[in-house]
């Protein structure tokens, strides 16, 4: 079934349920009353991870009964991932939920894992935006782990995204690649890797995805050649399901564009995170979301794990 | 201080029509454009038949303003910039894009949208002086500038944290006009809750007027998420030259190109 919003994926994930969840550092209020309700929808049963004298009390305070849950007590923030991701790799956990912990022993567990499996390779992070003015999810990548990714890291960037749209039900999910070509000092780096990628998807390298033509919004959505009449002659489902960004400095802006006019014209943008490659569904909400928003991340990792 | 593009289309009309010279129009939309634009009051079109002679007549005194229409954006930036055409040199060029925040009821910079590529700290003090004087132009005397970067604190693999650190610090100085703070994420600079909640005391965070991006990836990509994903109208000025200079990038509608004459206009 093919997702188009966030809320279709809250709606899908009570069908797709229960699954069971490794949370790191679970002790948070709003983690928590998240997982509370992810519990009543039928999405899965957490296994918390991180300081339990705290879980179980913030737990009581929000009403929460955990008896039934595993709680494993630890404060070390590396052995709280590794315990997690190794939980997932064992099968004994669906996904992993990062709760409040720092995004780099996170990483390290991810990148050990894979490692050791049979596909070794780059793991990246995806968001997957809703724009209003858009009729479907895109995801963006890598949003959050190489600073520059090179040729071979985009080739292992796009496989990993192609696969997690699989999973959200995207048969051949279209891939675009964004690059500064604009008929002006036009030299980039990020062309020449476009170029071979489009070489490699041409061999067949991508049987996954289909890597669309342009290099850039305005030739996804007028044409290599044209130029903007209006806005309102703008077809929206020419955006490709899934953009490579070429750097993390424009994927890092690119990802929170919204925060420039959220009150304004990017008001009602939502994003949620994953980080994909090693094998393990992982879904990462913002420290700073409400637990609405970590609802959501939890409905999503159910889908794709 | 101009707070909207209305305000802008009202003053370029008071200072009367300009001259602009322009290679003649190819296209329906670039005739269409100059069109408006005389109805509009802003200037007097010139059409000659290559960018060379609108240089040269730029040059002369003959045109107050220079526009590319339909000629190719390499084929004029490399006409402004040839040696001896006395309009710009590509170092010194950079392009300004604004947009309106209605919310706020002001102007939004960002820079540089389209000329640099990978600028060194040096070419970013120059792509900050243009935008500098441009907000000067538009009344914004002391710009707040955010020089943006994926991480708050200065981290040697991402290097336009450490551009932005030097940037910070030389407008501390007064090295540069304008209160320029950095390295900032674009979530920071635009909230000062949000900076507040990571920790930071940012003077510009949540009223920056002019946000400088980190490279040609980021700023030209970024420019046209605000286009199509924001729906917006971007004005765009061409920084650097020695006469105002209008050029045509893709990702604006004929409604930008008369915003840029306007701009133009007022800074002849």
């Amino acid at each position: 079934m093919l997702i188009r919003s966030f809320a279709e994926a809250e709606e899908i994930a009570r069908k797709v349920g229960p699954k069971k969840i490794s949370v790191l550092k679970a002790e948070n209020r709003e983690f928590l009353l998240a997982l509370k309700e992810a519990h009543q929808r039928g999405y899965g049963e957490p296994v918390l991870i991180g300081d339990e004298r705290k879980i179980r009390e913030i737990a009581g305070e929000i009403g929460f009964d955990i008896s039934k849950f595993d709680v494993i007590d630890s404060r070390d923030p590396q052995e709280i991932a590794d315990r997690g991701v190794r939980l997932a790799a064992m099968g004994e956990t669906h996904f992993v939920l990062r709760g409040y912990i720092d995004g780099p022993p996170l990483y390290r567990s991810l990148i050990r894992t894979s490692a050791k499996g049979e596909n070794k390779r780059q793991i990246c992070v995806v968001a997957l935006m809703q724009f209003p003015v858009l009729p479907k999810l895109i995801g963006l990548t890598d949003t959050g782990i190489t600073v520059a990714p090179d040729f071979g890291a985009k080739m292992a960037i796009i496989k990993n995204a192609a696969d997690l749209f699989s999973r959200l039900g995207y048969e051949s999910p279209q891939v675009g690649i964004i690059t500064a070509r604009r008929g002006l000092n036009d030299d980039l780096d990020s062309v020449s890797d476009a170029i071979k990628l489009k070489e490699a998807f041409a061999k067949g390298e991508f049987p996954e995805c289909r890597i669309v033509d342009g290099l850039s919004l305005s030739d996804f959505f007028l044409g290599t050649e044209g130029f903007l009449e209006g806005l309102d002659g703008v077809d929206y489902s020419r955006i490709p399901d899934i953009l490579l960004v070429h750097n993390l400095e424009f994927g890092n802006i690119f990802v929170k564009i919204d925060s420039i006019a959220e009150r304004d014209f990017f008001s009602g943008v939502r994003r949620h995170g994953f980080i994909v490659g090693a094998g393990i569904p992982t879904v990462i909400p913002s420290r700073a979301d409400t637990h609405k928003t970590i609802i959501t991340d939890i409905a999503l990792g159910v889908l794709i794990s | 201080m101009m707070r909207n593009f209305k305000q802008i289309l009202d003053w370029a009309r008071d200072r009367g029509r300009k001259r602009l010279a322009v290679p003649a129009p190819r296209s329906r939309r670039i005739s269409q454009v100059l069109e408006v634009a005389e109805k509009n009051g802003l200037i007097i079109p010139v059409s000659v038949d290559v960018p060379d002679q609108a240089i040269a007549m730029a040059a002369n005194g003959e045109v107050d303003l220079l526009f590319q229409g339909d000629a190719g954006m390499k084929e004029f930036i490399d006409a402004l910039t040839a040696k001896g055409a006395g309009i710009a040199e590509r170092e010194s060029l950079s392009y300004v894009s604004i947009f309106e925040l209605p919310s706020e009821n002001r102007l939004i910079m960002l820079t540089d949208t389209l000329i640099q590529t990978f600028p060194d700290i040096r070419r970013k003090v120059r792509i900050l002086e243009n935008a500098i004087g441009f907000a000067g132009i538009l009344g914004i005397e002391k710009p707040n500038i955010a020089a943006l970067s994926t991480v708050e604190l200065v981290n040697f693999h991402v290097p336009s944290s450490v551009d932005a650190a030097v940037l910070s610090k030389m407008s501390e100085r007064r090295q540069l006009k304008g209160l320029i703070d950095g390295p900032l994420d674009i979530d920071c600079a635009s909230s000062r809750e949000r900076s507040r909640r990571k920790g930071l005391e940012s003077p510009v965070a949540g009223q920056v007027d002019i946000y400088l991006l980190p490279d040609i990836e980021s700023s030209y990509s970024i420019a046209e998420v605000l286009v199509f994903l924001g729906r917006r109208t971007l004005a765009g000025s061409l920084m650097g030259t020695r006469i105002p200079v209008v050029l045509n990038p893709r990702f604006e509608s004929p409604d930008s190109l008369l915003l840029d004459m306007a701009l133009a206009s007022i800074r002849s």
